[in-house]
């Protein structure tokens, strides 16, 4: 399951560094080295700045580079662990899995601990990309039965996990959205009020569970159909980033009525909006959806393994999974802390759906390349359509 | 045809040819002009095509460079794991090759294949995600590998889907190089297409534009045809444009229009506003006269008005002048003839015709108001006297004097407008006054009283009077004519009354008249056998034998009953039937002759009257001679009586025919000496055989007892040989006196009344017998 998590302002990694609160550019401003990546989404000229650890001179020693979506950590957990350590976290945001996929797969990148996805943690993983998890390691780890573990191939702990579904307005969007047809085919009111998603993986389960398909279909004339119902979409749609990072943008934020987007990312909209508590509402589909599990990993080549597994360690264990999970009011993974969940939050229908809807909902698993490429492809296209447009 | 029109007709023709000539220059200019500017814009755009072209085949070629130079082209090639490759690699992949194309717009495709040619990677930013490697790409990999084709060639290349630009390289895998030719089939081949999208739109521009035909070569070519241009473009190939001839002659058709339609039209406008200009400052003062004398001559208008806004010396100003003028003239002309035909020369004052109109409108207006009008008929009495006695001048000089004297005083008493005093004829005046009967009579009488005593001028006196008929309407006459004759009829009156006088119409002028008219027409239907016959008045000498006798005509009409000779004779006379009355009474009464003659014996001498006017021709001697001849009468028998009035006319011819008869031997008498104004030593002017004596101037010598002087004019015509006859001898006493004043022969009532021819004998046998006259010297 891909994490979840947001940049500010326009797609692209943002870095923040544990104790000096969120939001600092520190290393961009003040290391004076940047590696200007282009963005992958070339009509947004969007300019991602990763600062360079080694390039800026460590006053106590070498901080953490945590690649992590926005908002998916308790801060006061790095902090409490660097006051503990005499080691600074520095969290790098992502939006976009593929974009992280491709900064793993860059050879030297500094990052020493990121949240992976189920899709491709065992790609990474096997490739040695990963350093594998052990209850040596994490002791922590004996704390999650084997299935959860299993869904993060060794090479990472369980962090959280949520459904996939949509994100609407209340306040406009009335009746709410049941179907995948409301986002699909949404009526006319809404056009130019859609925001969708333009991550290979995770965009296409909103297409294809509407098309009664598998959200793993790799098959081109499953695809063909999937492209076919997003073409159709896209008239009324208003963006293809990731609803909180288009969130962001005051141009067209506050258009946004209607989105593609993970569970949990209610509350997030409700802060960012600033509409007030309960503006956003959430809803898992009637055709079912993906259950998602997300996964704590250290990166094999850190120069810092030891203290980016002893982060993750205390991150995973039951008190911190706690803390988090009700800080972020996301269900963990971590069973004792899951069982130590306020009543409020066990009864939310958004975090955790009654069976019969869980029972329609499916696991991403890894993708044939040839899938990922015309998936790629098929988002580029249409990313593509709407900046002619 | 108006000037208007002849103007328009004669310039239009002129103007449409000016520009059809203009036209026709400036089309065989344009022509040459078109070819040379199509050229240059063909050449412009074939030199368009080559900047547009090496663009895209420079995008195509930097692209190519730039992605096996970039960071990320070498791990992914050299990474085997496809998943990895693709999650992990591919992403940043995808990202340099948008960066590097996203300026253009056009379609741009980037294969990597292995030396197999199977697909490694394949992107495009066509709008079809499902979209396979170009053909024409793969095969172009394929001649790389093959070593057909030289590594980072651009080639221009036709596909399903259009042309594309093809460039591409070998990469070796193991050293990032390109590859030995030994090595190459381990190679792999990246290729960019790019689809020339603004070229190729450019060239189907030309293509449509020219109707052109486009030939591509890859060896330099040369123009063909009038319009034709060629061009290299960019390093690969050589184009030629070739403009269709439809084109050049859709153009020249074009030009054709616009400069006819263009010609035609500025004619128009100028024709348009030549017309216009003539119009108003040629044609319409012309048509303003036209009008005006139009007007003129439909007696709508009276005088030319001279056209506003010419300038003095402007041709039209001029012709308006000189109609202005030669109108006048005629007018004026007009005025004069007028005047002059209805004025009396001699006198000034109006005519006969004039105050023919005159008196119409007077009598119109009378008419309109109710009132009454009079006419006073003036004739002058013995003028032809003056004329004799004075001369012509003199008598002129009379008439205008009376003119201007009784225009004088009709206006004097008449003051009011609508008189009319006119000079009819000679000596016969009118005046028309707009007053009743009673008023005119008075006017009349001032007139005749200016005549008392005689008339003078210039110190002179003359001795004559007026007779005036005076007739009213509308009592008497209805119009001007029915007046004149009215008052002519009068004025006749006046003068038998005595002249000296005037006379208003009166019911018994009117009965007279009729008596006259009824007469005149008795006259004109009479057969002479039969209504007329001769009878004879005797004459003795002083010792009472008869010597002759006067024949007398008698006519006793079937209508009108017996007609005395006093009231028909004038009446023949005036209406020219006097020669045949003439004629007839000569023929009877020498038929008579000898009857006559038998009756009284030797010496008889028969008295026959006869008219004035016979005077004025030779026909009447002839007819005398031939008659005598007939009836065997020599003319010293015959005895012709002229009347005083006439024998002692002092006119030329009359003393002629005069001698003329004396010399065939008829005796010539004047007969009714003493009724009118002749003088004494008139008597004496022609040589005559007597002189009779009138009746009434008889009576008024002895009434006044003057028979003294009577007895000096009787021995004065014994001087001269004329013997004296007296008439009107009705008793013994004026026998017995006129025998003392020397009367020579007598005749009269108291002698004889006339008698018939066969009553001769016996009246001579009685008068003979002592039937005679008591008293007679006998």
């Amino acid at each position: 399951m891909t994490p979840r998590g947001r940049a500010a302002g326009t797609a692209g990694y943002r870095v923040r560094l544990a104790g000096e609160g969120p939001d600092r550019y520190a290393g961009a401003q003040n290391c004076g080295l940047e590696h200007q990546v282009p963005s992958p989404r070339l009509a947004r000229s969007a300019v991602i700045v990763v600062a360079l650890v080694a390039a800026c001179p460590p006053v106590q020693a070498e901080p953490l580079n945590f690649m992590i979506w926005e908002d998916f950590i308790d801060p006061s957990i790095l902090d409490g662990w660097t006051a503990r350590s005499g080691i600074r976290v520095r969290e790098v945001h992502i939006d976009n899995g593929d974009q992280r996929d491709a900064i793993l797969g860059d050879y030297g990148v500094g990052v020493d601990l990121s949240v992976m996805n189920e899709g491709s943690i065992a790609l990474f993983g096997h490739r040695g990309l990963l350093e594998p998890i052990t209850p040596a390691s994490v002791p922590a780890m004996l704390e999650y039965p084997q299935d959860r573990l299993a869904r993060c191939a060794g090479y990472g702990i369980p962090y959280f996990w949520g459904t996939m579904g949509i994100l609407y307005r209340r306040d406009k969007v009335v009746p709410p959205p049941t179907s995948w047809r409301d986002l699909m085919q949404p009526e006319e009111r809404y056009h130019g009020h859609v925001a969708m998603f333009d991550d290979a993986r995770v965009a296409f389960v909103a297409p294809l569970r509407f098309l009664g398909l598998s959200a793993n279909a790799a098959d081109d004339a499953a695809l063909r159909r999937a492209y076919a119902a997003l073409e159709a979409q896209a008239p009324a749609v208003l963006t293809y980033d990731y609803i909180i990072t288009a969130m962001h943008d005051p141009a067209i934020g506050p258009d946004i009525w209607l989105g593609l987007g993970y569970s949990g990312d209610q509350y997030t909209l409700d802060a960012l909006s600033g509409d007030g508590e309960g503006t956003w509402g959430y809803v898992i589909p009637s055709e079912g959806s993906i259950i998602w599990q997300a996964c704590l990993s250290v990166i094999a080549s850190s120069g810092q393994k030891a203290a980016a597994l002893d982060l993750v360690n205390t991150i995973a264990s039951r008190d911190m999974a706690l803390r988090n999970a009700i800080t972020l009011r996301t269900p963990p993974s971590n069973p004792a802390a899951e069982a130590a969940l306020p009543a409020a939050l066990r009864a939310d229908p958004a975090l955790y759906p009654p069976e019969a809807t869980l029972a329609r909902c499916e696991v991403l698993t890894d993708l044939p390349a040839e899938a990922i490429m015309r998936r790629r492809r098929i988002v580029a296209a249409l990313v593509n359509a709407l900046d002619a447009r | 045809m108006t000037l208007g029109k002849r103007a328009l007709l004669l310039i239009f023709p002129v103007v449409l040819a000016s520009y059809a000539v203009a036209a026709a220059a400036v089309l065989v200019i344009e022509r040459q002009a078109l070819v040379r500017l199509e050229t240059a814009r063909l050449q412009q755009q074939m030199a368009e095509l080559d900047i547009l072209y090496r663009s895209d085949a420079t995008i195509a070629a930097s692209l190519l460079t730039s992605l096996v130079g970039s960071r990320q082209f070498m791990p992914f090639l050299r990474e085997a794991d496809a998943s990895f490759r693709t999650s992990a690699i591919a992403t940043r992949l995808d990202a340099t090759i948008r960066s590097l194309t996203r300026r253009s717009s056009s379609f741009i495709a980037v294969a990597i294949m292995a030396p197999d040619l199977r697909r490694i990677y394949y992107t495009d930013n066509g709008d079809d995600p499902f979209s396979a490697i170009p053909p024409v790409a793969r095969s172009y990999a394929q001649e790389m590998l093959e070593g057909k084709t030289s590594r980072n060639e651009t080639r221009y290349l036709s596909s399903a889907e259009g042309p594309l630009i093809v460039v591409g390289d070998l990469v070796d895998p193991v050293t990032g190089y390109a590859p030995l030719p030994s090595t190459r089939d381990r190679a792999n081949a990246v290729v960019v297409a790019i689809r020339p999208g603004r070229f190729l739109a450019v060239l189907d521009e030309v293509a449509a534009h020219y109707g052109a035909a486009i030939v591509r070569s890859p060896t330099p070519l040369a123009p063909d045809g009038e319009l034709s241009v060629t061009g290299r473009i960019g390093e690969d190939f050589y184009l030629r444009a070739t403009a269709s001839p439809a084109f050049l002659s859709s153009r020249d058709a074009e030009a054709l229009a616009l400069l006819g339609g263009g010609a035609i039209l500025m004619s128009l406008l100028v024709v348009g506003l030549l017309v216009l200009l003539i119009r108003r400052f040629i044609t319409r003062p012309v048509s303003e006269l036209d009008r005006q004398l139009t007007e003129i001559v439909e007696g709508r208008r009276e005088t030319v008005q001279l056209p506003h806004g010419e300038r003095d010396g402007s041709e039209i100003r001029r012709l308006a002048q000189n109609v202005k003028r030669l109108h006048e003239t005629v007018l004026e002309a007009l005025r004069r003839i007028r005047r002059t035909s209805y004025t009396d020369a001699l006198t000034g004052i109006s005519n006969r015709a004039h105050f023919g109109i005159v008196a119409a409108e007077v009598l119109g207006r009378a008419s309109r108001a109710g009132t009454e009008a009079s006419l006073l008929f003036i004739d002058v009495d013995h003028f032809k006297l003056i004329n004799d006695r004075y001369g012509h001048e003199a008598g002129d000089a009379l008439l205008r004097e009376i003119s201007r004297v009784v225009d004088a005083t009709v206006r004097r008493r008449v003051p009011a407008a609508g008189v009319a005093v006119a000079r009819l004829s000679g000596d016969e005046f009118a005046a028309l006054v707009p007053v009743g009967a009673d008023t005119a009579e008075g006017l009349a009488s001032e007139i005749v009283a200016l005549f008392v005593g005689g008339f003078a001028v210039g110190g002179q006196l003359f001795p004559v009077g007026v007779s005036i008929g005076i007739a009213t309407f509308p009592g008497q006459a209805g119009g001007v004519e029915g007046l004149v004759v009215a008052a002519d009829a009068a004025m006749y009156e006046a003068k038998s009354l005595g002249r000296n006088r005037a006379v208003r119409f009166s019911d018994a002028i009117r009965a007279q008249r009729t008596r006259s008219r009824e007469i005149q027409n008795a006259l004109h239907l009479a057969d002479p056998d039969r209504e007329f016959h001769l009878v004879y008045m005797p004459i003795v000498d002083r010792r009472g034998r008869p010597s002759g006798c006067e024949a007398l005509l008698r006519w006793t009409s079937p209508s009108l009953g017996t007609v005395g000779p006093d009231e028909f004779i004038p009446l023949a006379e005036r209406n020219g039937l006097f020669a045949v009355i003439d004629r007839w009474v000569i023929d009877h009464a020498l038929a008579d002759w000898h009857r006559l003659h038998d009756a009284f014996g030797a010496g008889f001498v028969l008295s026959i009257n006869l008219s004035a006017a016979e005077m004025h021709s030779a026909a009447i001697l002839s007819f005398l001679l031939d008659r005598c001849t007939v009836h065997g009468v020599a003319p010293h028998a015959i005895e012709l009586e002229l009347t005083e009035t006439y024998a002692l006319e002092n006119r030329q011819g009359v003393g002629a025919a005069i001698a003329a008869l004396r010399d065939a031997g008829f005796r010539i008498a004047i007969d009714d000496f003493g009724a009118g104004y002749s003088f004494i030593q008139n008597i004496f002017r022609h040589d005559t055989d007597r002189i009779k004596l009138d009746r009434l101037f008889l009576e008024r010598v002895i009434g006044t007892g003057s028979l003294q002087t009577l007895a000096a004019l009787v021995q004065l015509c014994r001087m001269r040989d004329m013997q004296v006859v007296a008439e009107g001898v009705d008793s013994p006493e004026k026998w017995r006196r006129l025998a003392e004043a020397g009367c020579d022969f007598f005749q009269g009532f108291g002698v004889s009344p006339p008698i018939a021819a066969e009553r001769a004998a016996p009246w001579v046998a009685s008068w003979a017998a002592g039937d005679g006259l008591a008293g007679s010297p006998r």
